[in-house]
């Protein structure tokens, strides 16, 4: 289909339909940039450790303890 | 040593999560014992992490160790121990590494190389684009 057709397809549409055209639209640009890793409604870990500044002052002591 | 580019990789766990992410080989030895792992270089750890069981198969015992960490962050809750590894991701010559070995199991949490100190150790760039991360050791 050419995009002059769609265009036409599209014209006609109401205000709700052409938003929910520019959503899925915008989905399948996601997925062509492998950036749709994440699906609404599931649970995924947070792996990083990210507030451990104590600790990792006292990693740093441990090194300094027992140089190479 | 020059500069050595790792692909991102999906790797299977409890979660759903599918992602590539940048995990990396690394031989982890203490003492005589090593074992070879996947590990997530993680910018947005603080310290390096190792699980419970893995570090069981390292040969280190829980009850002698005498390097208690203050954790009061995501490892809050559960205990942590300051542990010395010799860590080599090829083609790079080994190195020390600090973990916090923690009481979680790596069905809990991941092997994580985090800013204390595997970030001291190398240049780290990501490129999530091409799904690949570049390592440089620093000297």
């Amino acid at each position: 289909m050419l995009l002059t057709e769609i265009e036409k397809t599209i014209h006609p549409l109401s205000r709700t339909e052409k938003l929910q055209l520019i959503q899925f639209i915008t989905a399948e640009l996601l997925k062509d940039e492998r950036l749709d890793y994440f699906e609404s409604e599931k649970t995924y870990t947070l792996w990083s450790v990210y507030d451990e500044g104590r600790a990792a002052q006292q990693l740093t002591e441990l090194l300094e303890q027992n140089p190479s | 040593m020059m500069p050595y580019t790792f692909s991102y990789f999906a790797e299977q766990s409890n979660s759903a999560v599918k992602a590539n992410l940048p995990f990396v080989s690394v031989t982890l030895t203490y003492l005589e014992q090593a074992v070879q792992v996947s590990a997530l270089v993680d910018s947005g750890s603080t310290v390096n992490v190792l699980p419970y069981d893995v570090g069981l198969q390292l040969g280190l015992v829980w009850e002698t160790q005498n390097f208690p960490l203050e954790v009061a962050g995501v490892l809050r809750g559960s205990l942590a121990y300051g542990v010395l590894l010799t860590g080599e991701i090829k083609p790079f010559p080994a190195m020390k590494l600090a973990f916090a070995w923690t009481k979680k199991t790596s069905t809990e949490i991941r092997i994580i190389l985090g800013q204390v100190n595997f970030f001291q150790e190398f240049k780290v760039s990501f490129d999530g684009k091409s799904q690949t991360f570049e390592l440089a050791q620093n000297k």
